[in-house]
């Protein structure tokens, strides 16, 4: 009968997508795999992640959460039961919600001591993560503005650049809580409130994430404000992407202090490959890996190695500010930009 | 004629154990997919928040309760839901007749295209408004060429409210035309051979039978608009955060979990009640109607009062649709210079030899994969669900109705939180896996179906099964020669929308993603989450790919049709 033919042949169709499923979760689980847990902004080349899985004769799978926040999310609400057995994108801000949450398992790398003390300090040398790469978050502007750019912090708040900056939510977005955590280096626990309401009276826009901000707001993209907070790497990375000769945007570093974000990985405890998931650090501190860095995730390799042509366009002078920041801190302060900025 | 034939004859009476409409077995799929993966997960997570130590964090409940600002977001949280469902009713209105009345070449392409907003991330739709509101859009030059000022909207209110009706007109068309363009116009008609006035015979017949599609297609706008996350997170500004904003601020850092928990209870209490009160009008107003197939009338039949809010329509939907659509395609074309260029979706198939790259026809295939399915697994629950509710009385059928909308109303970060916390172990660690991103989408995608179906059941004459029952037919042949039939039709427009929910990846925060099934959208975010023009074009370019995916997927499914029991 024709409508019974019709019912079938909806049936099969409607079939189709399980069985596809079903096939990609039963190729999912199987023992020579490493999983690592990572944050949406990882990346790497595919030639070196197969150097790795040759070596060693397992698949590399990726999961990735939202942003970094959502990472350590995951990792703190599975504790001893991780989902992954290599954690990447910990950084130094958000070491203090898991360093006594026994989420990690203590490894020193052979070779850890390559990386610069300096940076190892500020995970407090603790060898339950092993720190990766490093960025600084700056303010950028474009180019084409034919005017010279803020030199300090305080100058933002300056008639001059009145609606003119975009900066993202500290509570939503990582560079906005680095940018903020600058400011707080700068100005001290009780200046940087009332520079930042100095900034919303001066019509500073503070937007969700860095996407926005970066394609709808900053100048460049269409948008009406030249300045906008994002990555000192930023520049570099529009040269590589658009293969330009120089960059459309300057690095500014009001005050020349910025504050180090530090990225780190860990091995997750309770995952039952550690000894994997320790290789796969080892494997992350390699010549080979962090050579691949900058043109891959856009920030600065812990360890000395040759850096690409374009690369020239994200060295910065950059004094790394010294500040002291745990968990409950960064609450106090997000709760106290809050009032000051949205309420 | 004989004393006894004037009497007429006794009915037989239906069968006892009908399996029609109205019977709660019907109901059981739903539970399945309700309990364990909504209301397990969600209690448990909210319990985890209210009662982080096994007792009652009172301090922090009180805090949230007795904070005023807290309360000032219940409120404009209403008031823009209301506001929104408002506007998009007087745009999708008048649309919805056009599309129901007249037959214009296009018309099936063109009502695939006005519901294609639904699949784009909020971001993508930032980007949109940008070319078209920005300072240096096309509606700003223009403003500038003509003398006047330039407009700025983002972070006002009213970017909020014209992104709400931007991405959901299209419900209130859909559901609403897809009556209208089967109600029997003889009754109309009837009305005005009586003596009725045109606009008498609308809102004394027409009206009264639209009336349980336009309380369905309000209910999930105004629950959609409620809920609103990525609009206000990216278009809002200080102020204009919605409840789900704000619990997604407070829960985000795992610190501020019990005033997310209990914030959580009041958006579900707050959205259960406007979902309760709708279903209630829904199910008041249904009146039985008769269905006839689909009439409309060619253009060249219309009155000139009918071609000018025609020309309304158009002008309203062009401008407020199609035109930040077209922004976003031109975009993708168009190099930072202003030439013209394939280059942006050519670099898109061009491995770059980086993990996260993400192979177009991959992301297509996925993004097919997962609405499918999750389409799916909405239909069978939605439908079900509507033929367990459609013939209930009393206040417990719309308390149930509410319920079954629920998760449209749960906050998605502390559903996914949930997850985690729920399925981590054995058999039913589904973590890592793609069964959880299908049955996340699946649980935002059913009650569309649920709402259509309801809304279209209800208009049937009850006595249709009744009868058929009584000339022989066994339950299973009432339910399909005549409910299955009708049920088909509502289940058809509301399975363009689960498929839409499912493109747009609407329940994709919940998860965690592998980079093996990747979908489309992903493909954009990871675009737009480095600096580049060429980035930007791209974004744009699969955007652009992901908005024709979605338009030849609705038209395919609307060819699904019952050809041998008529076009209803």
């Amino acid at each position: 009968m024709p409508m019974a033919n019709s019912i079938r042949r909806l049936g099969a169709l409607a079939l189709a997508p399980f069985a596809a499923l079903a096939l990609l979760a039963a190729c999912g689980d199987d023992e020579n795999e490493l999983r690592l847990l990572t944050h949406q902004s990882f990346d790497a080349r595919s030639d070196v992640i197969e150097r790795f899985e040759q070596e060693h004769g397992v698949t590399v799978t990726i999961l990735q959460s939202g942003d970094a926040n959502e990472m350590v999310n995951q990792a703190l609400l599975n504790v001893g039961n991780p989902v992954a057995d290599v954690l990447f994108g910990i950084d130094n801000l958000a070491f203090s919600r898991v360093a006594e949450a026994g989420v990690f398992e203590s490894y020193a790398s052979p070779r850890r001591s390559s990386i610069p003390a300096d940076i190892r300090a500020q995970f407090g040398d603790s060898d339950l993560v092993t720190p990766i790469d490093y960025g600084y978050v700056n303010i950028n502007m474009d180019a084409s503005l034919e005017e010279p750019p803020p030199a300090t912090f305080a100058e933002l708040t300056e008639e001059r650049w009145r609606g003119r900056l975009v900066v993202q939510d500290p509570t939503t977005s990582s560079p906005g809580l680095q940018f903020l955590v600058s400011t707080i280096a700068h100005f001290g626990e009780d200046g940087w409130q009332d520079y930042w309401r100095a900034l919303r009276g001066n019509d500073v826009l503070v937007t969700d994430g860095w996407s926005d901000a970066y394609y709808t707001h900053f100048s460049l993209y269409g948008g009406d404000r030249p300045l906008v907070v994002s990555y000192t790497t930023s520049p570099a990375a529009e040269v590589f992407f658009g293969e330009l000769e120089e960059p459309p945007t300057l690095n500014v570093i009001p005050d020349g202090v910025l504050f180090r974000q530090v990225e780190a990985a860990g091995v997750l405890a309770g995952s039952g490959r550690t000894e994997l998931a320790q290789a796969f650090i080892d494997f992350m501190l390699s010549e080979a890996f962090q050579q691949q860095i900058p043109e891959t995730m856009f920030v600065y390799p812990v360890i000395d190695t040759s850096t690409p042509d374009w690369w020239v366009w994200a060295h910065v002078d950059v004094t790394p500010a010294t500040i002291e920041v745990t968990e409950e801190q960064i609450e106090l302060w997000l709760a106290e930009w809050t009032q000051i900025m949205r309420r | 004629m004989a004393p006894e034939l004037a009497k007429p004859l006794p009915l037989r009476a239906p069968p006892p154990e009908s399996r029609g409409i109205g019977h709660w077995r019907w109901g059981i799929p739903a539970l399945v997919l309700l309990v364990p993966f909504l209301l397990w997960p969600l209690g448990a997570m909210i319990w985890r928040g209210i009662a982080p130590d096994g007792t009652l964090a009172d301090d922090a409940i009180r805090a949230v309760v007795s904070d005023r600002y807290y309360w000032g977001r219940l409120w404009f949280t209403a008031w823009q839901a209301a506001v929104s469902t408002t506007l998009a009713l007087m745009v999708g209105l008048p649309a919805a007749y056009v599309f129901a009345q007249v037959r214009f070449p296009g018309r099936r392409f063109l009502r695939a295209v006005i519901t294609v907003p639904f699949v784009l991330p909020t971001l993508v739709v930032a980007l949109a408004f940008q070319q078209l509101l920005g300072p240096n859009g096309w509606v700003n030059q223009l403003l500038r060429e003509a003398g006047i000022g330039t407009i700025s909207m983002i972070g006002t209110v009213w970017a909020i409210l014209l992104a709400h009706v931007f991405y959901n007109v299209s419900i209130i068309v859909r559901l609403v035309s897809g009556v209208w363009a089967n109600l029997d116009p003889q009754q109309g008609e009837a009305a005005r051979t009586l003596g009725a006035g045109r606009i008498r015979a609308f809102t004394s017949v027409t009206l009264p039978a639209l009336l349980p599609s336009i309380a369905a297609a309000s209910a999930l706008v105004f629950t959609f608009t409620f809920t609103s996350f990525g609009v206000v997170l990216i278009l809002g500004g200080p102020g204009l955060d919605t409840l789900e904003v704000t619990i997604y601020r407070l829960a985000t850092r795992l610190v501020q979990l019990p005033q997310a928990a209990v914030l959580s209870l009041v958006q579900l209490a707050a959205t259960l009640t406007a979902l309760v009160l709708y279903a209630a009008l829904q199910r008041r107003s249904a009146l039985t109607v008769r269905l006839r197939a689909d009439h409309a009338k060619p253009l060249r039949a219309t009155s000139w009062a009918e071609r000018g809010m025609i020309l309304v329509v158009a002008v309203v939907l062009a401008a407020l649709i199609l035109a930040p659509m077209a922004a976003l395609v031109h975009g993708a074309f168009t190099r930072p210079d202003g030439s013209f260029t394939t280059h942006y979706f050519t670099s898109l198939f061009e491995d770059t030899g980086r993990t996260a790259y993400i192979a177009p026809l991959d992301a297509i295939r996925w993004s097919l994969t997962f609405a499918g399915g999750a389409t799916a697994i909405a239909l069978v629950v939605g439908a079900a669900a509507g033929m367990a509710i459609a013939r209930g009385r009393g206040k417990a059928s719309a308390l149930l109705d509410g319920l079954l909308m629920l998760p449209l109303a749960v906050p998605a970060v502390v559903l996914g939180f949930g997850f985690i916390i729920t399925f981590n172990a054995g058999w039913y660690d589904l973590r890592a896996t793609p069964w959880l991103v299908l049955i996340a989408h699946a649980l935002i995608a059913y009650p569309f179906v649920l709402r259509t179906v309801l809304a279209v059941t209800r208009s049937v004459n009850p006595h249709l099964p009744e009868a058929a029952a009584a000339l022989g037919a066994s339950p299973s042949r009432v339910w399909r020669y005549i409910e299955l039939p009708i049920t088909a039709r509502a289940m058809l427009v509301g399975a363009v929308f689960a498929f839409a929910v499912s493109l747009g990846e609407f329940g994709a925060t919940l998860v965690l993603r592998r980079q093996e099934f990747a979908t489309m959208p992903i493909a954009i975010f990871e675009s737009l989450g480095r600096p580049g023009a060429d980035n930007l074009g791209r974004a744009l370019a699969m955007a652009t790919i992901l908005m024709a995916v979605t338009v030849v997927a609705f038209m395919l499914i609307e060819r699904f049709r019952y050809r041998e029991v008529g076009e209803f």
